[in-house]
């Protein structure tokens, strides 16, 4: 082939090129037109928790290690809470209440109803159940730890709840003339208390305004049962996540809310200088957007005015910058 | 008889053998009517049961009532009998065990078996056709209800504004007729004699009144009061219906008997207590085994009864009904002969030996038949009887009764607690129900009343603890220490087979006296209870008999008047004295009166010893001269004895020891250099004295008594003060008397002394310092008779005998002082740790009264002024060490000053009064301030404290605040009450507030949880600093910073179980914030109530008074009762 007969062909072909150019410029329009856009997540707000009580508190975090996080975590959208009015009849019935119940309403858990019967008060809630009673039978020997916990499994277990308390401490606490006390020993204990958080993913779900847990006194009598009902979800999106340096600086920053506190029965102290001697990343529940949102959780103890007073903070996790 | 074998073993498996030996007996292959199994065939047969033949052959003896196995061989009907009946025993307990559970009580089980066992009666079996008495009952009482009812009506009417109730229209009229009727008629059947059925129709018509829903609100009487008025009204409509009553009494009384022939679980236990508590009380030191033998018997017994009662009663039919006597006759003849049937054996026993050193079988048989109904009964024959006469008088007032009544109530805690436990169910039953019947709302009356008196003996118990004791111990050595069996007895005062009338039931007061008795001591003409009295000691009844007032005559009446007449004038004055705590006076007049009596004997003695019948001439010399010696020594030593004991003062108990002692040796010296004197006159006159010897005598040994009397006070004086005191002191583990003193470091004697005040400290104080008074003239007396008698005799008075008789005198004188004040100690602790709790201003020995002379103020300027008027008022007891302070707090919104000095400059604290005031003196002091602009919008707080030292007792002090407000004061400071309920503690209520503890209020909503929840409001104006739902739903919290009120920083509203407010919220005065709640209780049991704070604990700074609440609650109250605070409005 010599110059001119290459010179032919492309003088045959030229013609070709700017369809097919235009062709090539009309597919790549097409294509960047139809495929979606790809946006940014949504800004998530932080909760609005009230505070149990208006303190203000200073941190010690002395000995408490760098814990790692994931670099995102999803935010859950709440859907079609679960509300267990509708079930209250029928729990009221596992519960032996056969009366007519009262309706009530909770600061912060809303409307419900109200059962009473001899030393026993259930309140059913939307989404939580509160249970009140009292030692009305004493048998003649005190009960193994074990047993308590097994009575209160069973006690879930015909609410419809089949919680394990496997990696549960349980707490043992003396009634006395003045306070509830945390002892050391079942044997100084007038009851024991089991928490059983609900988790999603593996991190624990919490709330401002009522623990899951459970007390039984020695004879197996329940004495007070709290527990929200478990939220269907399903995830919104994944968002950056504080790191725990950066959750850290921002509760010394007193970014954090008090999500629980533990004030002796007759005590109000309202500076607390914490030591925290846990920190780690759970999901809130907002009943006001019907979310679990990630926070870093501070829990420690009070370490000033004589008060041993437990407290738990918690810093919204999500980064939005 | 055969010995018995010593074995233990199964009835039932013993039964089934004695079964199997006789078929084994009349097997004619076996036994052939010639043996009995041996032992290795019973052993196949009966493993581990060790039965032997020998024991079948015992068994088989008694049994049939044979010598030996040829009559047996011979007498096939017993064979067959016994076979039969084991049989029959058989399929009943299999039967049993079917019905009962395996947890049947001991004592239960125990009954149970003998009631079956035996053969010979079949249990309460034996009143079957006594089941055709209920139709015949409900047709009588259908036919007699209405015609009590018509009787009742226009009584009830009348009656209505006579009980101060206006208005009340016919419908309620005629409720209260039908619901008293229906109850007469159901109560009716257990009365015990027919004079009762006036009782039972007052009582009935009482109930029914006071709890009536339309009625109960406006009725301002007590029940007493009800009952005083209503029965003397009824006697006419009883009268109309007694004959029916009468009929209603006995088919009722036979269907409370019928109903043992099927007794239920519940009556099997109750009739079985009611054995047990009979065995108990009547043999409480016999050994567990001699009581289950008795019990056994008694078990025995009541079949017996049943058998014997069949036996005697006639057909019951409409026309044929025994008369109310008809059937107490009966009743008694059955009890007679089954109780002779059974004692004659039963004394035999070992038991019955034993049983017999204290009683007979016949009084243990009729208790437990009284206590069930089975004869006339001997219900509310109180205790007193069986206690000494020192214990009676202790127990003579009925606040002694009272307390003595919960000091024995609650000696067994967990018996306490556990019925409080079960009547507050049951009344939370009663309140969870939407509508109550009138029989239902009468039943939950009296469930409250028997719960606030259980709640009053708990109080009672933790809060007096030593008192309750000194109680306990007293009726203690009535019960040869066995306190359970005290307890028992009063436990089992509500009688379930026999009438008690609610008035007394409900009534704590009236109830202890039913225990306790009524001494002379106390006067009579008080309440009710002498109605009921009056009615049943007609009757020959148990309560008026056991009280004394039944009528006497003759001699011994006229004597009995005298004597009940006198000891009512000596112990009235007693009481009285006492109740004033005047212990020094009561020991005085105790000492005068028993010195006096012993100076007085010996005066008489002396001189006819001496002079024979001739010495009567000098009795007007000398009686009184030794009722006066003995007596003013006597009234000394009492008083100094009482006034150490009560005060603690340990020299002052020596000496009026010493002094005793000294007067004794005095009296006996005295007497013998008298004895000289007067042999000298008649020999140096020659004979002329010989008339006045026993003046010279008597004379010599009053002075030698003096003399005595002052030099052993002093030495007395000088051991405490230098001995004593500081030796004891040093000695703790020996003052165990009296904590009090502990704490001071106080002497052993010190210690007892003020742990002794009061009663006992006036007893054994008066006892033995008449005693010791009278000792000295009554020793010489002695020591006359026996020297004259000796002379008269030929026998010289010599040296030894005097030295004896003077060295026993003396020894027995000082044991007596040392055991006196000992057990003074032991016993009469009874005033020592009262702690009571007082409405401010008011206590029970002066009275505060603050007053301004104006309450409010407009601001200043111009500048206003405020008087203030203090006035201290000494009540029934004189007041030392007096001293009044003042001070006056100015509130502002924003601050606080004190007011330190009056308008002319002069310090308003302390105000100038006397430091002593006698009895009913009273002290006024007044001031003015200046009230300026620094006064603007405030609240003055005056208040006004008193220490006096009461006589005979410690420093009391009390305070009493009085307010005027200046402008507008700040509202930011809390008023009014946060909800409504009982204030069951104060500040410093010793159950959790403690005195250094919270600055709060408990405010009660009920007696159970689940009671209904009260609305807690904002008593202040100011932000949520803390709603917390904490742990517990029923026990959440609030906590509330007023705005601006100076040293109030927190309001603390816990135990919610319902929070309106958040934290952050802004709330106003009178807003609801939540509602109460229930906490759980140290005992895991919840009681619903406020907790309602100021400050956090330990801060007294701001206290929770008046103004700041109503009504200034007593500090340390604990109980609704002590806290008297109803509260029935909140904002």
């Amino acid at each position: 082939m010599n110059l001119q007969k290459t010179s032919q062909i492309f003088t045959k072909v030229f013609w070709v090129l700017p369809f097919l150019l235009a062709a090539s410029l009309l597919i790549i329009l097409i294509f960047f037109q139809v495929s979606p856009k790809k946006t940014p997540p949504p800004k998530i707000a932080a909760p609005e928790i009230t505070p149990p009580a208006q303190i203000t508190s200073s941190f010690d975090l002395t000995g408490i290690e760098n814990i790692p996080s994931p670099p995102k975590l999803p935010v859950y959208q709440i859907f079609s809470p679960e509300d267990l009015t509708q079930q209250a009849p029928n729990i009221a019935e596992k519960l032996n209440f056969n009366q007519t119940p009262e309706n009530i309403t909770d600061i912060d858990l809303g409307p419900g109803l109200s059962y009473s019967k001899n030393n026993t008060v259930l309140n059913v809630y939307r989404q939580a159940i509160t249970y009140s009673g009292s030692s009305q039978t004493k048998e003649t020997a005190r009960l193994s730890v074990d047993d308590l916990k097994a009575r209160a499994q069973q006690f879930l277990a015909n609410l419809g709840q089949n919680t394990t308390f496997e990696n549960t401490d349980p707490i043992y606490i003396r009634i006395t003339e003045h306070d509830h006390i945390t002892v050391g020993n079942p044997q100084q204990a007038t009851y024991v208390k089991f928490s059983f958080n609900q988790k999603i993913e593996n991190y624990p779900i919490v709330s401002s305004n009522i623990k899951n847990e459970i007390s039984l006194d020695f004879f197996g009598n329940v004495l007070q049962f709290t527990q929200r009902s478990s939220p269907k979800t399903t995830v919104l999106d994944s968002y950056p996540v504080l790191s725990f340096d950066q959750a850290k600086n921002a509760l010394f920053a007193n970014k954090g809310v008090l999500l629980f506190i533990n004030q002796p029965s007759d005590i109000f102290v309202k500076k607390l200088l914490l030591k925290i001697n846990k920190a780690y990343i759970a999901y809130y529940q907002d009943d006001a957007s019907n979310t679990l949102l990630p926070v870093w959780i501070f829990g420690g103890e009070n370490q000033s005015d004589n008060y041993i007073i437990p407290a738990t903070y918690a810093v919204f996790a999500i980064k939005n910058d | 008889m055969a010995k018995k074998p010593a074995k233990t073993l199964d009835p039932r498996t013993l039964r089934e053998a004695i079964n199997w030996s006789l078929q084994y007996f009349l097997n004619p292959k076996l036994g052939n009517r010639t043996k009995l199994p041996n032992k290795s065939e019973l052993a196949t047969r009966f493993p581990d049961s060790q039965i032997d033949e020998k024991l079948i052959e015992f068994e088989l003896k008694n049994l049939l009532g044979v010598k030996n196995l040829q009559d047996l061989a011979e007498n096939e009907q017993k064979v067959s009998e016994v076979l039969n009946q084991t049989n029959d025993e058989d399929q009943k307990e299999n039967h049993a065990q079917e019905e009962h559970t395996a947890q049947h009580h001991d004592d239960l089980e125990s009954l149970n078996k003998t009631l079956r066992s035996r053969g010979k009666v079949s249990a309460f079996g034996v009143l079957a056709e006594l089941e055709t008495i209920e139709p015949l009952l409900q047709k009588h009482n259908q036919e007699s209800s209405q015609k009590l009812r018509d009787g009742l009506a226009p009584q009830i009417k009348k009656l209505m504004p006579i009980l101060g109730l206006n208005n009340i229209n016919d419908q309620v009229v005629s409720e209260i007729a039908q619901e008293t009727a229906r109850q007469v008629l159901e109560d009716v059947a257990k009365i015990q004699n027919p004079e009762e059925t006036i009782l039972v129709v007052a009582d009935s018509l009482t109930q029914t009144i006071v709890t009536h829903p339309d009625i109960s609100k406006q009725l301002k009487l007590e029940d007493q009061k009800v009952f005083e008025t209503v029965a003397p009204q009824l006697k006419e409509v009883v009268d109309a219906n007694q004959k029916d009553l009468e009929k209603a009494a006995v088919l009722g009384n036979l269907k409370q008997i019928a109903k043992f022939q099927k007794p239920d679980e519940n009556l099997l236990a109750t009739v079985s207590q009611n054995v047990q508590e009979t065995v108990e009380a009547n043999a409480p030191l016999a050994s567990p085994e001699v009581q289950e033998q008795i019990k056994a018997s008694l078990g025995t017994y009541l079949a017996s009864y049943n058998e014997q009662l069949r036996s005697k009663l006639p057909k019951i039919t409409a026309d044929s009904i025994p008369s109310f006597q008809q059937l107490q006759e009966i009743k008694e003849a059955a009890h007679s002969q089954a109780t002779a049937q059974i004692s004659t054996n039963f004394q035999k026993t070992q038991a019955g030996k034993t049983l017999a050193k204290t009683t007979s079988y016949t009084q243990v048989a009729s208790n437990l038949a009284s206590s069930l109904g089975l004869i006339k009964s001997k219900a509310n024959e109180p205790l007193i009887p069986k206690l000494s006469a020192g214990a009676g008088l202790v127990l003579s007032s009925q606040t002694r009764q009272t307390e003595a009544y919960h000091a024995l109530l609650s000696y067994d805690q967990d018996k306490l607690t556990t019925n409080l436990t079960k009547m507050s169910e049951e009344i939370k039953k009663f309140k969870d129900k939407k509508t109550l019947t009138h029989k239902e709302l009468k039943q939950l009356y009296s469930l409250q009343q028997k719960y606030q008196q259980l709640k009053t003996a708990q109080i009672f118990s933790a809060k007096k603890t030593r008192r309750a004791s000194a109680y306990r111990t007293i009726i203690a050595t009535a019960f040869g220490g066995r306190l359970d069996v005290a307890s028992n007895l009063v436990w089992a005062q509500y009688p379930q087979f026999i009438y008690q009338p609610e008035i007394i039931n409900n009534n704590p007061r009236l109830f202890a006296q039913a225990q306790f008795g009524k001494l002379g001591f106390s006067f009579a003409g008080f309440n009710p209870g002498a109605l009921i009295n009056s009615i049943r000691s007609q009757s020959h009844f148990s309560l008026g008999s056991a009280m004394g007032m039944n009528p006497t005559s003759g001699i011994k009446g006229a004597f009995a008047k005298a004597r009940n007449i006198s000891g009512a004038i000596f112990g009235g004055t007693m009481l009285y004295l006492l109740g004033l705590g005047q212990a020094v006076a009561a020991g005085a007049i105790t000492g005068a009166a028993i010195g006096g009596l012993s100076g007085a004997v010996t005066g008489a003695v002396v001189p006819v010893a001496m002079l024979g019948p001739a010495g009567v001439l000098l009795w007007p010399i000398t009686i009184p001269l030794g009722f006066f010696v003995g007596g003013t020594m006597g009234a000394v030593i009492g008083g100094a004895i009482a006034y150490g004991l009560s005060t603690g003062t340990v020299p002052v108990v020596t000496a009026g020891a010493g002094a005793a002692a000294g007067a004794t040796i005095g009296g006996i010296a005295g007497f013998n250099a008298g004895l000289a004197l007067a042999a000298g006159c008649v020999v140096i006159t020659g004979g002329l004295c010989t008339p006045v010897t026993p003046l010279i005598v008597l004379g010599s040994t009053a002075v030698g008594s003096f003399v005595g009397f002052i030099l052993g006070g002093v030495i007395g004086w000088a051991v405490g003060n230098f001995i004593i005191t500081p030796v004891f002191s040093s000695l703790s583990f020996l003052s165990s008397g009296g904590a009090s003193a502990l704490a001071t470091g106080s002497s052993v004697l010190a210690s007892a002394g003020s742990f002794i005040t009061g009663a006992g400290s006036t007893l054994w104080g008066g006892l033995t310092g008449g005693l010791s008074g009278g000792f000295g003239i009554l020793s010489s007396g002695l020591n006359s008779l026996i020297s004259i008698g000796s002379t008269a005799t030929g026998v010289f008075a010599s040296a030894p005998i005097l030295a004896l008789t003077a060295g026993t005198v003396t020894t027995v004188g000082t044991l007596g002082i040392v055991g006196a004040v000992t057990t003074g100690a032991a016993f009469f602790s009874l005033a020592a740790d009262e702690n009571p709790s007082v409405t401010p201003g008011q206590n029970e020995f002066f009275e505060i009264t603050k007053t301004s002379d104006v309450p409010s103020l407009d601001n200043p300027p111009p500048a206003k002024e405020v008087t203030f008027t203090i006035t201290l008022k000494a009540k029934s007891v004189s007041l030392t060490n007096v001293k009044i302070t003042d001070e006056i707090k100015v509130q502002k919104k924003d601050s606080s000053f004190n007011v330190l000095n009056d308008k002319d400059g002069q310090p308003i604290s302390p105000r100038p009064c006397p430091t002593e005031l006698t009895a009913n003196e009273a002290c006024t002091s007044s001031y003015t301030i200046t009230v300026d602009e620094n006064f603007k919008d405030s609240t003055i707080i005056n208040t006004a404290t008193v220490k006096a030292t009461p006589q005979n007792q410690t420093e009391k002090t009390d305070s009493v605040t009085t307010t005027v407000t200046v402008g507008t004061p700040p509202a930011d400071c809390p008023h009014g009450w946060p909800t409504i309920g009982d204030v069951t503690q104060g500040p410093e209520g010793p159950t959790s507030h403690g005195p250094d503890g919270y600055e709060a209020l408990d405010i009660g909503q009920g007696t159970s949880f689940g009671g209904e929840a009260k609305e807690v409001k904002a008593t202040v104006e100011g932000k949520v600093i803390e709603s917390d739902p904490r742990s517990d739903p029923q026990d959440q919290r609030i906590i509330v910073q007023p705005l601006t009120c100076a040293s109030l920083h927190m309001i603390f509203f816990t135990h919610l179980s319902r929070r309106d407010v958040q934290t952050g919220d802004t709330v106003h005065f009178g807003q609801t914030i939540g509602k109460t709640g229930a906490p759980l209780g140290s005992d895991g049991i919840r009681q619903p109530h406020l907790h309602y704070q100021f400050n956090n604990s330990f801060d007294r700074s701001f206290k929770i008074e008046s103004p700041y609440v109503p009504v200034s609650v007593p500090r340390a109250c604990n109980g609704d009762q002590e806290c008297h605070t109803h509260i029935s409005n909140s904002p």
